[in-house]
């Protein structure tokens, strides 16, 4: 009886516990504060919650008794899993694939190797020979994907290619934990398949050869509803932990995963209400401090207008509005069956029809819940409905068009159902051996077949002129003896994050009398530009784009790059003597 | 009786549809858009059934492995040094490069094309032509699956090969250790090392390996059949010899043994055995005969000469013959023949003949499944080998054609190990063949293949390889303007001929106005006049072409006396008034369509292309 009102004391001290953090993180912490707070609150934060998950993973692990390893791994299995993590490398070259976002990301990550503090740098410049930060702000992107990325630096220095690193051993765990998540529901051929039913996903090769965050976000989800059906099926006090701190790692990987905490948090309140004899952990309890960080900056995103990457004529980042059309984008990424998106009909197809016979069978089960006895296909439709969700808020965003480039990754999440709702279907179905082996052959034979050539292809990842023209002038510029000149760009994140001295176009145009004054004194050993360039066809000539003008300078052309049909950068140096 | 009649039925439908019955553009389409679909299935069910049938009842591999190890690791370290030994290059001109070709076609559209035109627009290669080639098309299927697998690397071939060529050798030693021991074994591999064309094509990019390999897999696949007739051997045998048969041109000969013994095993177990993977055998053989259809409508792609009006006739027999003889005799390191071979052989047709006249008693009695088989498949390949003799590039001497003899070498190579084999000479036999035949590894096929002179005279490889080199240290997007197009083009680099671009000079200065690509560089010779490329192609002289172009010389390759591989960039363009007047037209169409609301310059991006 004592033990029964102290395990609810303590579900009583998580629930104040959450409405002190809510109350401080959302109204009470005045807005003047919010910056300095994210920017040298976050990184302690999320260094604790590293460190718990760790500790508590590992503590599980060795926890496991050598049977379990075993019924779940053997030869086969381990050459499965690396060979379908390194079939994705295989067909992408390794590069930065989503502008801003990746360099931004790259960018913090370097703040938080030299300064350990949230701040992404916008502009620095090279004193005695060491790049220091000089200008930046705090972003809204959350910070643990940086986080991981600056221990990479730490460890071995920093470099523009580390998230390539990162992002490779995350590629790794995620084929584990999605094999994991398929042998908890059809044993060694389940993982097989939903091994290979990812593998087969050109999305996740983008993305394992990119320096984003996607792979990190769809890594963690994966192992949240791993450990929520783990958690389900034999339940534990350490799971427990360990499936809340994934949720909260989970929160901080990009804007939007904050949703995916409300699938943790009922299938867990509604584990506590069933039985009033569990008692949760202290970290458990103490957990909601740890989303305090993200709260602080989720307020000081929605404070920021300028940070919502709003467009011409787009006033709100979220609206329904949006819906209908970003519904026909989303119809015509899914459905696709050629090279231009990196889909898998094969998922769409089999994953979407098996996912109905996965909601028809928890709906027709629905006492499941109220008796407190999910089962797993209960656990995946209640996470079914979380991702349902998730690309709901997508198709409301304003740049949620998922046949778009930037925006395809966005639609990542709810491809888990897809992959592990097959696997379901056919161990509910007590599918003969045969009907396995049909489904692991198909699902190679796609592979091959239909993922190869479009991964191979690549027209998602290589029409993207912006990097292709960056990567043009970054290899036209690395070959300068050091880097004590200046670029003038109108992008300069991308600069930044190669340590690079780098100046916006408007800032270069107020500073022009000291740009020359700098290039004189041998403060810059040179001084270039990139410009973006046009050519008319019709009347035979090339143009600078508006915004990348320098009326007030006078430059010497060094070479043109044409990144697509009439379009294309201009490298020019700047002539000072001719200025004088 | 039943499953007969409908086996031959199928078989009967399928020769009607595919010689008569598809007509029109039809046979084009069937092969290209299904062609590699079939070859899909046929290559899955091999593989299954083989998986069934043999790998399964392979009981402990690791302890098979581990008995074999010298073996593997042997033959490891011959590939390995083959491979260093010998520059890797594409070393048959059109074969090689064409194969390339079809096999990134099959990998990024998975259908049977060759391609003949793309370019690298907003960076993606995009495929915007191609034709179907005459060659048989398993070669370069395989080779996409590498691509799809590994990643798309034209140079893929070359480690491919080298993968061949090591499970060659290994299949070879253990045919060799059929006939009595592992010493046998031995013998047949170090044959077949002492045949310099073997070691040429290691580090190729051509199919003649993986030929004799599937060869070789067939052969023993028939011995299954032979010696215990089941379903799944029959389908495994039966499938195999589907490869096979998509594997060279004249392979498809190789269809003719393989029926032979399912007609034989039929007859001898009073049983015609069916499985329905077999009924769709005759299904999966339809695109050859239709790729045959569409490729008897074209001379240049035979690529016949004025003076050879046919693919076969008794006239190439003598000039053939003699350069057999010149080829087969050869004493120095010119050609990629073996001498030890050809006086094995002797020495086994004297064997052979003493042992039926004197030793007759020592011959096994029963019919082994060996035997039968490689009697009906040495047969072949002779049979095969007469009637290169009358095929108009029939002349082995030719560095090009040389490996169309490999099978024969193959069969010799198993003649030998079975005359030297038997009793009571067989151990002074060994160890005197296997003496010899190191020596002469060691004195002769190693010097000639790494002097690779054979490669002297093949101006056309070398050219590629050198331009190939080039043209990597210029960033893209370029334009390449070459001969050897299909090279260019199975490195993802836009390449046009060169006899093209001079048709499209006002399209071609359209593109160079708008600085399409980084640099537009021309790939030519300077060579004697009159001198022909690829076989039947008239080689455009550098003075003629600077009459169209303005060039400036950026590399310069020496390939031999008068001949000399240019690569220079195009600083512009010499156009006649006519074609000015056209570009002109180009740019009023511009101009003009530039007013409407629905201007798209993309659409005059793509039409003018080169």
């Amino acid at each position: 009886m004592i033990a029964d009102i102290f395990s609810r004391r303590r579900i009583w001290v998580l629930i104040a516990n959450a409405v002190i953090v809510g109350a401080l993180g959302l109204i009470l912490m005045p807005l003047s504060w919010l910056e300095g707070a994210i920017k040298y609150g976050t990184i302690p934060f999320l260094g604790v919650l590293l460190f718990l998950f760790v500790w508590v993973l590992v503590s599980q692990l060795k926890r496991l008794p050598q049977q379990a390893y075993k019924k779940r791994f053997d030869a086969g299995v381990v050459v499965l899993i690396l060979a379908a993590s390194a079939f994705q490398f295989v067909h992408e070259d390794f590069g930065y694939k989503i502008l801003m976002d990746e360099y931004n990301l790259t960018a913090t990550s370097m703040n938080i190797h030299l300064e350990k503090t949230a701040f992404t740098p916008t502009r620095g410049r090279i004193v005695e020979g060491e790049f220091e930060v000089v200008d930046g702000y705090v972003d809204k992107r959350p910070f643990l994907y940086p986080l991981l990325l600056s221990i990479i630096h730490d460890i071995s220095g920093y470099a523009e290619t580390n998230p390539f690193i990162l992002n490779g051993i995350l590629n790794g765990l995620l084929f584990l934990v999605i094999y994991l998540a398929g042998f908890h529901l059809g044993a060694k051929r389940g993982g097989a398949l939903a091994v290979l039913l990812l593998a087969g996903w050109p999305l996740v090769a983008q993305n394992a050869t990119g320096a984003g965050f996607e792979l990190l976000n769809f890594l963690l989800l994966s192992l949240v509803v791993f450990l929520s059906l783990s958690a389900t099926r034999r339940p534990g006090l350490e799971k427990e932990t360990l499936l809340v701190l994934a949720a909260i790692l989970l929160a901080n990987v990009r804007y939007e995963s904050f949703i995916f905490l409300v699938p943790v948090i009922l299938l867990i309140g509604l584990r506590w209400k069933s039985n009033t004899k569990l008692n949760p952990g202290w970290i458990t309890v103490f957990s909601p401090w740890l989303l305090l960080p993200l709260l602080f900056q989720n307020r000081w995103f929605r404070s920021r207008e300028d940070l919502w990457e709003l467009s011409g004529t787009v006033t709100e980042p979220f609206s329904f509005a949006y819906m209908s059309e970003n519904l026909g984008h989303g119809v015509a990424y899914f459905l696709n069956f050629g090279p231009e998106y990196p889909n898998s009909i094969l998922l769409t197809v089999i994953g979407s029809i098996s996912f109905f016979f996965l909601c028809v069978a928890s709906i027709r089960r629905f006492k499941n819940w109220i008796t407190f006895r999910p089962r797993d296909y209960d656990v995946l439709f209640l996470w079914g409905l979380a991702v349902m969700g998730h690309l709901v808020l997508i198709f409301a965003y304003h740049v949620g068009r998922l046949d778009s480039h930037f925006a395809t990754r966005l639609g990542m999440p709810v491809h888990l159902m897809l992959i592990l709702a097959p696997v379901w279907l056919l161990v509910k179905e007590k599918m003969k051996p045969r009907y396995w082996t049909l489904s692991i052959v198909g699902a190679l034979l796609f592979l091959i077949t239909v993922s190869a050539p479009h991964s191979s292809t690549g027209v998602y990842t290589k029409k993207n002129f912006a990097e292709r023209e960056f990567r043009w002038a970054y290899e036209r510029l690395s070959k300068e003896n050091g880097r004590n000149f200046l670029v003038i760009d109108s992008r300069i994140s991308h600069w930044t994050s190669m340590q690079f001295q780098a100046m916006h176009v408007e800032l270069a145009k107020v500073n022009r009398d000291l740009i020359h004054q700098y290039a004189e004194n041998g403060l810059y050993s040179d001084v270039f530009i990139i410009q973006r360039i046009e050519f008319d066809p019709a009347e035979e000539t090339v143009s600078v784009l508006e915004p990348d003008r320098l009326p007030d300078f006078e430059l010497r052309m060094i070479e043109e790059f044409v990144s697509r049909p009439f379009e294309g950068i201009r490298l020019s140096r700047l002539d000072v003597d001719a200025t004088k | 009786m039943f499953p007969l009649v409908l086996f031959s039925s199928i078989s009967a439908i399928c020769l009607v549809s595919a010689f008569w019955l598809i007509g029109g553009d039809y046979p084009l389409l069937v092969v290209k858009k299904g062609g590699y679909w079939l070859m899909l299935f046929t290559f899955v069910v091999f593989v299954c059934s083989a998986y069934r049938e043999h790998l399964v009842s392979l009981r402990n591999p690791k302890k098979w492995l581990l008995d074999n190890k010298w073996v593997f690791l042997i033959t490891g370290g011959i590939v390995v040094v083959l491979f260093i030994l010998q520059e890797t290059y594409f070393k048959i001109t059109m074969d090689e490069v064409v194969l390339a070709s079809t096999s990134m076609h099959m990998h990024l559209e998975k259908e049977v094309f060759t391609v003949s035109r793309g370019y690298e627009v907003n960076g993606v290669f995009y495929i915007l032509g191609g034709y179907l080639d005459k060659r048989p098309y398993f070669f370069a299927f395989v080779v996409s699956i590498v691509h799809d697998l590994f990643g798309y690397r034209s140079s893929n071939v070359f480690y491919f090969n080298a993968l061949v060529s090591f499970a060659l050798l290994v299949s070879v030693f253990f045919a060799g250790k059929a006939f009595g021991g592992i010493r046998w074994g031995w013998l047949a591999m170090l044959l077949l090392l002492s045949l310099p064309l073997f070691g040429f094509n290691v580090n190729g990019g051509g199919f003649e390996l993986f030929n004799l390999l599937m060869l070789l897999i067939t052969v023993y696949l028939g011995k299954c059949w032979v010696e215990k007739p089941t379903a799944g051997s029959l389908t495994t045998f039966v499938y195999s010899g589907l490869l096979l048969a998509q594997c060279r041109y004249e392979s498809i000969l190789f269809v003719f043994p393989v029926g032979i013994l399912i007609l034989w095993v039929w007859w001898r177990e009073h049983r015609v055995l069916l499985p329905w993977t077999v009924y769709l055998a005759p299904l999966m053989l339809v695109p050859y005969v239709l790729q045959n259809r569409v490729l008897n409508d074209s001379k240049v792609l035979w690529q016949l000469e004025e003076d050879q009006p046919t693919v076969f006739g008794l006239n190439y027999l003598g000039r053939n013959l003699e350069s057999a003889k010149e080829f087969f005799f050869h004493t120095g390191l010119d050609q990629g023949n073996s001498l030890i071979m050809l006086a094995l052989v002797i020495v086994g047709v004297v064997m052979v003949l003493a042992h039926r006249l004197h030793y007759a008693d020592y011959f096994p009695k029963e019919k082994s499944p060996w035997r039968l088989v490689s009697y009906v498949f040495g047969l072949t390949v002779v049979i095969n080998f007469g009637l290169l003799m009358f095929y108009y590039w029939g002349q082995i001497s030719d560095p090009v054609a040389a490996r169309l003899a490999l099978p024969l070498h193959f069969v010799a190579v198993f003649f030998v190990v079975y005359a030297l084999s038997r009793e009571p000479w067989s151990d002074w036999a060994a160890k005197c063949s296997i003496f010899a035949t190191v020596g002469c590894i060691w004195f002769l096929a190693i010097p000639n293949i790494a002097q690779a002179r054979y490669m002297r005279l093949a101006y056309e490889a070398r050219q590629i390889d050198w331009m190939n080199d080039r043209l990597a240290e210029h960033p893209g997007p370029i334009l390449v303007i070459s001969d050897y197009n299909l090279m260019g083009l199975a490195g993802q680099v836009s390449t046009v001929p060169i006899i093209h671009t001079l048709e499209k000079k006002p399209e071609l200065m359209f593109h160079m106005r708008n600085k399409t690509f980084s640099e537009i560089l021309l790939v030519h010779r300077d060579s004697a006049p009159d001198t022909t490329i690829l076989g039947y192609q008239k080689l455009l002289r550098l003075e003629e072409l600077e009459t169209h172009f303005e060039l400036e010389r950026l590399h310069s390759f020496r390939l031999g006396p008068e001949d000399t591989a240019l690569i220079s960039r195009v600083n512009g363009l010499k156009m006649s008034e006519d074609e000015e007047t056209i570009y002109r037209s180009y740019v009023d169409e511009v101009k003009e369509a530039s007013k409407s609301n629905s201007y798209d310059m993309s659409v005059y991006f793509s039409k003018w292309l080169p």
